[in-house]
C-alpha cells in the first residue's frame, strides 16, 4: 500500500486541512467563519458539477441556498423540533425545485440559458421577500435552532457550541466531497462531462442530454438546498439575499477564481479565498464593493483559468482522474464570425 | 376609475421606457451574445451625469451630452474588456459585466454620495395637467413622448440603414457575419456604444420620474431581462410589446394586490416561456439546440 | 432489404429549399455512396436521417419504422452511428476515453454512478479492441489534442464504430486527408462492409467508383440520379452537375 501516494492525494489533504483547521482557529475566534468556509465549499462543489463539469452556465444558485435555509427553518417550526428530517426536507424540496426549473431550461442554449437562471433566480427573490407570512419577508425567518442530533433514538450528540456545529459541518463536507469524487470518476460523471465538451456528438453517442442535463440540474440544487440548510443552521435563521441575483455571482466566483474549470478542487480553494477576500476587504474599506467588482473584472479578464489552473496543478478531477486534461469548455463553441447566428448550420 | 386610469397611464409610461432599455440590452445580447449586467448601471451613471452637466448647461444639453458620455464609456468597456472575452463561455462575459455594474456603482456613490438626489425636469414639463379625464403628471407625459421618439429614431435605424440592416441580420444571417469579414469587430463596438448611449439617455429622462440613487440600476436591469425573455430576442417589436407588457403588469397589479407587483412581471415570463419558450415575436432557430 | 429509406424529404431554411423531395434507399449489407457538387445539401441529408433536423415533409424510414422527428439519441439508439466531416470528437478526454464513451453508451451504463467508469471489465476490453482495431492503441492514453489530424480522422470514426451500429453513416471520411491516408479509409470502408451496411458521402471520385455498391447523386438538395458506378459514370446530367466529367 503506498500510504504516502494516498496523503498527498488532495482529497485527503483537503479533509485533513479541514479536520485540523479547528487548532489554528479556534485560540482566534474564527468559527463561524470557518464553519462558513465550509458551507460554501459544500455549494461552491455541488454546483461546480453543473457548471464546470456538464457546462450549464447558471447564474441563479443563490436560489437554492436560500430555498434550502427557508425549508429547513419551515420543517423544523412545522414538521419536527430536530435536524436530520429537516435536512432531508431541504434537500429533497431543492430536488424539486431543481426539476421543475430545468424542464425550463432544458432546450435552451448557452446565453438564454443563463439568463434564464437569473429571471427565475430573482423570481424566487421577490416570493421570498414578498411572502412573509411563510417566509418572515425582509427580516427572514428566524428561530432555527441547533438541535441534538439523535440517531435511531439511541443516543444524540449536541451541536449547540460552535465546535461540535464545526465537526458536524465537516461530517456532512467530507461526505459530500467523497459523494462528488465519486460521482465525476463514475459513467454518470463522464456523461456530464461529455456534454460540456460536445452535447451534439453525446447526443450521436446514444446519451439522452436533455435528461443528463436535468440529472445534474437536481443534483446540484440538491447540495445548494444542503449548503442553504446548514447556513440556516450556523445563523439560526434563513434569508432573502443569497437569492438575489447580485449575490448569485458569488458562488460563481468562486468556482472561477479557485480554478474551478479546471480543477474538481478548484472551488474549495475559490471557496476561502473569496470569505477571506470578503472579510478583509470589508474591514478596510467601506468601498469594498469597489474593489470586489474590480476584482472580478481583473480574474476575468487576466486569469479566467483561476488560480490552480493558472499554476497548472495536478489538473486532477477531470474524469481521468489524476492525470488528464484541462476542463476548459466547449471548445466547438467558440465563436468565429462564421459561426456568429445560426450554429451548426452549414 | 380614475385610479386606474392613472395606473394604466404609468404603466404605459413605464412600459415605453422599459422598451428603450430592453432595446439597447437585445441589441448587445443579440449581436454580441453578451449579457450586459451592466445595463443597469450605465442607466444610472446617465442619470447622474445628466445631474451634474445640467448645472453647466442646462436640461437640453444634458440630455444629450450625458448619453454621448456613457456611450462613450461603453465603447471604451467594449475595447478593453468584453472584446478580450467573446467566444468564451457566457458566464465571463455575464461575470465582467457584473463586476463592472458594482464597480460602477460604488463610484457613483464616492463621486455622487450615498444618498439620494433629484434631477429636476425641465421647467415647461413640471407640474400636473389635465386630461380630462383625470389629473396626470406633466413629467410622465413628456417622458412618454421622449420615448416614443427614441423608439421611432431606433426603428428608423433598423429598418433604413445601413448600419441597422446589418445589426438585425447579423443575428441569424452567417453570411452576412461572413461578409463583413473584420468589420465584425467595428460593428460590435458599434452596438455596444449604442447600447450603452441608449441605457444612459433612458436614464436620464427617467431621472425625475424616479429619485437618484446609486442602486437605481438595480432596479431596471431585471425588467430589461424579463422584457427580452417575453417579447423574443432579436424583434424589435417584441422589446416594445414586452416592454408594454412589463410596465402595464407593474402598474396594474398595484392595484390588485400591491406586494406581489414585483412578481407581475415574473408570472407573465414563466406563462410565456410554457405556451411560447420564443417569446412573443422571438424566432426560434436564435435560441434552441 | 432497405435498411435505411428516405421519402420525399425536404427542408428548408428561411427562403433556401436545403433538401427537396429526396427519395432512396440504402440496401442492408451495401454500400451507399451520396455523392455532389458542394451546397448539394449532403450532411443536411445526414441530419435529417438522423434527426438533427425535422423535415418538413416527407418520412425518414428505419427497418421500416418510421423515424420522421425523432430525437438523435433514439434514433441512434436503433443502431445507427454517424461519423462527422468536421472533426466532432472529445477533445478534453483521451482517445481511449472517447471510445469508452461509446461503448458505454452502447451498454447502457451512462446512468450508474456507483462504480468507476474505468472499472467495467467488459467496457475496458471492447474499448482495447476497437482502439485496436483503428490503430489507435499506442496513443490511447495520450491527451487528444496532440494526435496528428490524421489519427483524430481514424478517432472520428471509431467513435461511431464503437457504437457497433447497424448501419453506420459516414460524412466525408477522408476529408483533409492526404492521398497517403485515403487508402487507409478506403480499405477500413471495405473491411467494415462486410459487418454492416454504410452510407457514406465521399468527394474522393477514385473511393466512390471503386467500393460503392450504389451511388447516389445530390444536386441542389435534389436527388438527379442514383443507381450503380457504371450508370453513374454515363449519366450526362451527373456529368453536368459536375462541370466536366467524372473522369
Amino acid at each position: 500500500m503506498d500510504v504516502l501516494r494516498y496523503i498527498k492525494h488532495p482529497l485527503f489533504l483537503t479533509l485533513a486541512f479541514f479536520f485540523i483547521a479547528p487548532v489554528a482557529v479556534l485560540p482566534l475566534g474564527g468559527m463561524s467563519l470557518a464553519i462558513e468556509v465550509m458551507i460554501w465549499v459544500v455549494f461552491a462543489m455541488g454546483f461546480n458539477i453543473l457548471l464546470g463539469y456538464t457546462g450549464l452556465p447558471s447564474f441563479g444558485h443563490g436560489l437554492f441556498f436560500g430555498s434550502g435555509a427557508y425549508l429547513f427553518g419551515l420543517f423544523q417550526h412545522h414538521v419536527i423540533k430536530g435536524i436530520w428530517i429537516p435536512l432531508a426536507g431541504s434537500i429533497l424540496g431543492c430536488m424539486i425545485i431543481a426539476a421543475v426549473l430545468a424542464v425550463f431550461m432544458a432546450k435552451k442554449r448557452g446565453i438564454y440559458h443563463a439568463l434564464l437562471t437569473i429571471a427565475f433566480t430573482q423570481m424566487f427573490f421577490f416570493l421570498a421577500f414578498q411572502w412573509d407570512a411563510v417566509t418572515g419577508g425582509e427580516n427572514g425567518l428566524m428561530g432555527i435552532e441547533r438541535y441534538p442530533l439523535s440517531f435511531f433514538g439511541l443516543f444524540s450528540i449536541g451541536i449547540e457550541s460552535s465546535l461540535s456545529l464545526y465537526y458536524f459541518v465537516f461530517a456532512i463536507l467530507a461526505v459530500s466531497i467523497i459523494l462528488l469524487w465519486q460521482l465525476i470518476h463514475s459513467p454518470l460523471g463522464t456523461v456530464f462531462y461529455a456534454i460540456k465538451q460536445n452535447e451534439l456528438r453525446a447526443k450521436y453517442l446514444g446519451y439522452n442530454a436533455p435528461f443528463f442535463k436535468w440529472l445534474s440540474w437536481i443534483i446540484s440544487g440538491a447540495f445548494g438546498g444542503l449548503a442553504g440548510a446548514l447556513h440556516a443552521l450556523l445563523t439560526h435563521g434563513a434569508f432573502a439575499d443569497p437569492i438575489h441575483w447580485s449575490r448569485s455571482g458569488d458562488v460563481v466566483m468562486m468556482v472561477i477564481i479557485g480554478g474551478g474549470l479546471t480543477n474538481f478542487f478548484g472551488p474549495v480553494l475559490g471557496a476561502i479565498i473569496f470569505i477571506a477576500l470578503r472579510d478583509i476587504f470589508s474591514t478596510i474599506t467601506e468601498h469594498w464593493y469597489l474593489f470586489y467588482g474590480l476584482l472580478i473584472v481583473v480574474i476575468i479578464l487576466f486569469m479566467p483559468e483561476g488560480i490552480l489552473g493558472y499554476l497548472k496543478v495536478g489538473k486532477s478531477g477531470a474524469p481521468d482522474s489524476l492525470k488528464g486534461s484541462s476542463l476548459k469548455g466547449d471548445s466547438s463553441k467558440e465563436l468565429k464570425p462564421a459561426s456568429l447566428g445560426l450554429k451548426g448550420v452549414k | 376609475m380614475a385610479e386606474l386610469l392613472a395606473q394604466l397611464f404609468n404603466g404605459l409610461v413605464l412600459g415605453l421606457l422599459f422598451g428603450v432599455m430592453a432595446l439597447g440590452f437585445m441589441m448587445i445580447l443579440s449581436v454580441m451574445e453578451v449579457i450586459n449586467f451592466s445595463h443597469g448601471a450605465l442607466f444610472a451613471l446617465g442619470a447622474y451625469f445628466a445631474l451634474t452637466l445640467q448645472k453647466f448647461v442646462g436640461y437640453w444639453p444634458a440630455l444629450i451630452l450625458a448619453p454621448v458620455f456613457v456611450g462613450l464609456l461603453g465603447l471604451g468597456i467594449e475595447r478593453f474588456g468584453i472584446r478580450r472575452i467573446y467566444g468564451k463561455d457566457p458566464l465571463f462575459g455575464l461575470l465582467l459585466t457584473l463586476g463592472l455594474a458594482m464597480a460602477i456603482e460604488e463610484i457613483i456613490r464616492i463621486v455622487w454620495g450615498k444618498t439620494g438626489s433629484s434631477l429636476a425636469p425641465p421647467a415647461f414639463a413640471a407640474g400636473p395637467i389635465n386630461l380630462g379625464i383625470l389629473w396626470y403628471s406633466k413629467y410622465l407625459v413628456f417622458l412618454a413622448v421622449l420615448s416614443l421618439i427614441l423608439l421611432i429614431l431606433v426603428w428608423f435605424f433598423l429598418e433604413k440603414t445601413p448600419y441597422g440592416s446589418i445589426i438585425k441580420a447579423g443575428v441569424s444571417d452567417s453570411e452576412m457575419v461572413l461578409a463583413l469579414g473584420k468589420n465584425l469587430g467595428k460593428l460590435r463596438t458599434l452596438v455596444f456604444g449604442l447600447g450603452s448611449f441608449l441605457a444612459g439617455i433612458a436614464g436620464v429622462i427617467a431621472g425625475p420620474m424616479w429619485s437618484l440613487k446609486p442602486t437605481m440600476g438595480t432596479e431596471v436591469i431585471m425588467p430589461s431581462f424579463v422584457v427580452v425573455v417575453i417579447g423574443g430576442i432579436g424583434s424589435f417589436w417584441g422589446a416594445v410589446i414586452g416592454g408594454l407588457i412589463v410596465g402595464l403588469s407593474k402598474s396594474l397589479s398595484i392595484l390588485i394586490y400591491p406586494r406581489m407587483s414585483e412578481l407581475a412581471m415574473y408570472f407573465i415570463m414563466a406563462i410565456v416561456l410554457v405556451l411560447r419558450p420564443r417569446g412573443i415575436m422571438g424566432e426560434k432557430s436564435l435560441l434552441e439546440e | 432489404m432497405a435498411i435505411l429509406e428516405a421519402v420525399g424529404i425536404s427542408k428548408h431554411f428561411g427562403g433556401l429549399m436545403a433538401t427537396n423531395d429526396v427519395s432512396f434507399a440504402v440496401e442492408e449489407g451495401r454500400i451507399t455512396s451520396i455523392i455532389g457538387p458542394n451546397g448539394a445539401g449532403k450532411t443536411t441529408l445526414f441530419n435529417l436521417l438522423t434527426g438533427w433536423y425535422k423535415p418538413d415533409a416527407g418520412k425518414v424510414l428505419l427497418e421500416g419504422q418510421d423515424i420522421s422527428g425523432w430525437p438523435i439519441h433514439k434514433i441512434v439508439n436503433l443502431g445507427i452511428a454517424r461519423s462527422f466531416q468536421v472533426l466532432n470528437i472529445f477533445n478534453e478526454i483521451s482517445p481511449a476515453d472517447n471510445i469508452r464513451l461509446a461503448v458505454q453508451a452502447r451498454k447502457k451504463r451512462g446512468l450508474n454512478f456507483f462504480r468507476s467508469a474505468k472499472g467495467f471489465e467488459d467496457i475496458n476490453q471492447e474499448t482495447d479492441a476497437v482502439l485496436e482495431e483503428i490503430g489507435l492503441s499506442a496513443v490511447k492514453n495520450l491527451p487528444t489534442k496532440t494526435l496528428s489530424y490524421g489519427d483524430k480522422r481514424v478517432l472520428e470514426i471509431g467513435i461511431a464504430m464503437a457504437s457497433k451500429p447497424k448501419l453506420l453513416l459516414m460524412d466525408e471520411p477522408t476529408s483533409g486527408l492526404p492521398t497517403s491516408e485515403t487508402e487507409r479509409i478506403k480499405e477500413f470502408i471495405k473491411k467494415i462492409s462486410t459487418q454492416l451496411t454504410v452510407l457514406v458521402i465521399e468527394h474522393d471520385m477514385d473511393i466512390v467508383l471503386t467500393i460503392s455498391d450504389i451511388i447516389v447523386v445530390l444536386h441542389q438538395g435534389k436527388v438527379i440520379a442514383q443507381g450503380p458506378p457504371e450508370e453513374i459514370k454515363a449519366n450526362e446530367e451527373v456529368q453536368e452537375a459536375y462541370l466536366g466529367g467524372i473522369d
